[in-house]
């Protein structure tokens, strides 16, 4: 039998918790990220039969000595997938919204990134919608994607309740 | 460490549309995210809970040589 040495695959995190469910990790640049899975129970109505299992996931570097912008690192995109990951463990029935921020019109490259961390997903276990909605003051575009567990009971509604949301912000009258 | 931001009421009667609701939520979304973004960044060096889990993130990574796992 060969001993074949394996290639670290993610970064170390550690599960903070708090009231936003957070967690962190570092980079070998000793840059920290925060990623947080912030409860958004407004999203669907109060009422509705999942509102205190729905988040709003949030990535942010937290610090960064380096004082330079954050390398392309292939190891964050796995990271941020296990960390989501370990969140659905702990609570399987958990809704997730992600919202691109457009404050400084780097959207599109935060989409994309998105997109790299999902492709890290053990997707057949998870199902996304996608929906993208403008705001025509700021001329700004918003993507945004709900990730539920595929065994969610509640898929259906949760499915439903997020097309009506989106329906009902396009139906100007 | 949270801030003490009161959440925007998003009204559900009669007389507010099924359109303004969803655009004030949606615009909530936006902000509340624009928001722990700032507070991210802001208690990093305040949060002893986060304090304390990087220490141990740079314990680990001190002894294995690497932050990959």
């Amino acid at each position: 039998m060969t001993n074949v040495e394996q290639q670290p695959s993610k970064y170390d995190f550690i599960f903070v918790g708090g009231a936003r469910n957070s967690y962190t990790f570092i980079t070998d640049l000793l840059i920290t990220y925060e990623i947080q899975f912030k409860p958004t129970p407004y999203l669907f109505g109060e009422e509705f039969v999942l509102a205190n299992e729905i988040v709003e996931l949030v990535i942010k570097v937290a610090d960064n000595p380096t004082g330079r912008r954050p390398p392309l690192d292939s190891l964050i995109a796995p990271t941020v997938a296990a960390i989501i990951n370990d969140f659905y463990q702990k609570s399987s029935l958990t809704i997730t919204i992600f919202i691109c921020d457009t404050a400084d019109r780097k959207h599109e490259a935060r989409w994309r990134k998105f997109n790299r961390w999902y492709d890290h997903f053990a997707a057949t276990d998870y199902v996304r919608i996608d929906d993208a909605f403008r705001d025509p003051k700021e001329e700004l575009l918003y993507h945004c994607a709900l990730i539920a567990k595929r065994a969610n009971p509640y898929l259906r509604e949760v499915g439903l309740a997020f097309l009506d949301l989106m329906a009902d912000f396009r139906a100007d009258k | 460490m949270e801030t003490n931001q009161q959440p925007t009421a998003i009204q559900n009667t009669p007389e507010v549309s099924a359109h303004e609701r969803a655009v004030a939520i949606m615009k909530r979304l936006v902000a509340d995210k624009r928001q722990a973004e700032k507070d991210i960044v802001e208690n990093f060096h305040k949060d002893p809970l986060i304090q304390a889990a990087v220490a141990e993130l740079k314990r680990r990574r001190d002894e294995r040589g690497t932050a990959a796992i």
